[in-house]
């Protein structure tokens, strides 16, 4: 294939990208039924798949197999809770420049239980290093319930953001995480805290 | 009402995209005609088949859209491409459902697309079944509307890129003879318009066996082992056409 502008094909980023879309969709379309559109057969991705976009992408270190990702949309810019689901905040979503949204939390289903246990783990301990790094002092998102019962386990500071409402697969809810000095004790009282032993990918849509 | 300039600027950007002698030439030909026409971004892509299959694709895209659409390799489900099979003229992507159906994901495309900086688009398409497929698109940012005044121009403009890839990439040389014989031809053409082979040894005053045998030996000079792809290479090949063909089966 002969291709002008090659920079699309040659950066590294774009494998990372390439499977952790295909990994949605065998998650959130195949596996969790979503109702969602799947582009080519293939991949997931929407409208918040932009430029504003950042995604958390774990790899197998040896053969760079997906194994957990995660999407990161900033509050100031089109986002789930704030576009689609500000219902679930009564008080209204929390939004600024420090709060960000986790969306497409995704762990590879082509992995062992011990292997999910553990990617998702370094996942959690990825996002809670990314927001100390990049000035992030909270995160939100949307979940169901069964899922916000485990994520306010971790050990980091997690409350629920408004009550939890039907949703098309059971009752969802919003939430949001505080980060700040405490939260890595905390997720390491709980034996959450994992050093990164996998890949961790930054990966951007933006140039 | 003929307005002059416009003939100006077609006749300017036609001269320097068929005067490109080299990709890069295009590229730079291709976004100033882009830029001038009122567009923000262009894509010319041409894929050749038959012979040894080849592709070329030129554009400058935001970033974003690239990464997915040429990250993902999604062109071969792109609905504007095969919108582009169906079309004669150039057309708004916007009106992309008078040529084709749109599934769902085809609309997530789209959306996908203007989250990422495309919007909407003229498209210019060029057929040549058996040959190849081009287009060269020209569009425009979620929030700018389509150069309506343009879109003439781009017509123009985009069928003379089309020309131009198709210039760089070659065209698979016409074979000098037919790959069949002119009785095997006349079997694989009443195939085509659907009739067995008994009928077409009625046809064709000759016997039933003797029609077989033409079909087995035309097979063998495609090398291909069924009837359908015998008539899909003889098409392609222009040993029949598909008027030939469309008349005979078209449903009411």
């Amino acid at each position: 294939m002969t291709d002008q502008s090659t920079r699309a094909q040659a950066a590294p980023g774009d494998a990372a990208l390439r499977a952790m879309f295909a990994a949605r969709k065998q998650v959130f379309i195949d596996l969790l039924k979503w109702d969602l559109p799947a582009l080519d057969g293939r991949f997931e991705l929407d409208q918040f798949d932009n430029p504003h976009a950042r995604y958390l992408i774990l790899l197998d270190p040896d053969d760079l197999r997906h194994r957990a990702s995660a999407r990161l949309l900033p509050t100031t810019a089109p986002h789930l809770l704030g576009d689609l689901y500000p219902h679930l905040c009564p008080d209204g979503a929390p939004s600024g420049e420090a709060v960000w949204e986790i969306s497409r939390f995704c762990l590879d289903p082509a992995q062992s239980a011990a292997e999910r246990l553990d990617a998702r783990n370094q996942l959690v301990s990825a996002l809670a290093d990314h927001a100390l790094h990049n000035g992030i002092r909270e995160y939100v998102g949307i979940a169901e319930a069964r899922w916000f019962a485990k994520i306010s386990g971790f050990g980091w500071s997690c409350r629920a953001l408004g009550p939890a409402l039907p949703g098309s697969a059971g009752p969802i809810l919003a939430f949001g995480i505080r980060i700040d000095a405490d939260t890595l004790p905390g997720l390491q009282r709980t034996g959450t805290w994992t050093p990164l032993g996998l890949k961790l990918e930054g990966g951007e849509l933006a140039p | 009402m003929i307005d002059v300039k416009h003939f100006h600027l077609t006749e300017e950007l036609a001269h320097e995209i068929s005067g490109a002698g080299q990709q890069e030439q295009l590229f730079a030909a291709l976004a100033n005609a882009a830029e001038r026409m009122g567009f923000d971004h262009f894509a010319l892509a041409f894929d050749r088949r038959g012979g040894e299959a080849a592709s070329m694709l030129v554009h400058n895209y935001p970033e974003a859209w690239a990464k997915i659409y040429i990250g993902l390799d999604l062109s071969a489900t792109d609905p504007i491409r095969r919108a582009g099979e169906r079309a004669v003229t150039g057309f708004a992507w916007r009106n992309v459902e008078h040529y084709i159906p749109l599934s769902r994901s085809d609309r997530q495309l789209m959306n996908v697309a203007r989250a990422s900086g495309v919007g909407d688009g003229f498209t210019v398409p060029r057929h040549l079944p058996g040959e190849a497929m081009g287009s060269c698109s020209f569009a425009v940012g979620p929030h700018t509307d389509l150069p309506c005044h343009m879109l003439n121009v781009a017509e123009i403009i985009g069928a003379i890129a089309i020309a131009r890839a198709r210039d760089f990439m070659g065209a698979a040389a016409p074979r000098p003879r037919s790959v069949l014989t002119e009785r095997q031809r006349e079997c694989v053409l009443w195939s085509a318009r659907g009739k067995t082979a008994g009928e077409i040894a009625d046809i064709l005053g000759i016997s039933q066996e003797t029609v077989v045998r033409h079909l087995k030996m035309a097979r063998d000079r495609y090398s291909v082992h069924c009837r359908s792809m015998l008539i899909l290479c003889a098409l392609y090949d222009g040993l029949i056409g598909f008027s030939d063909v469309y008349d005979w089966w078209r449903p009411d």
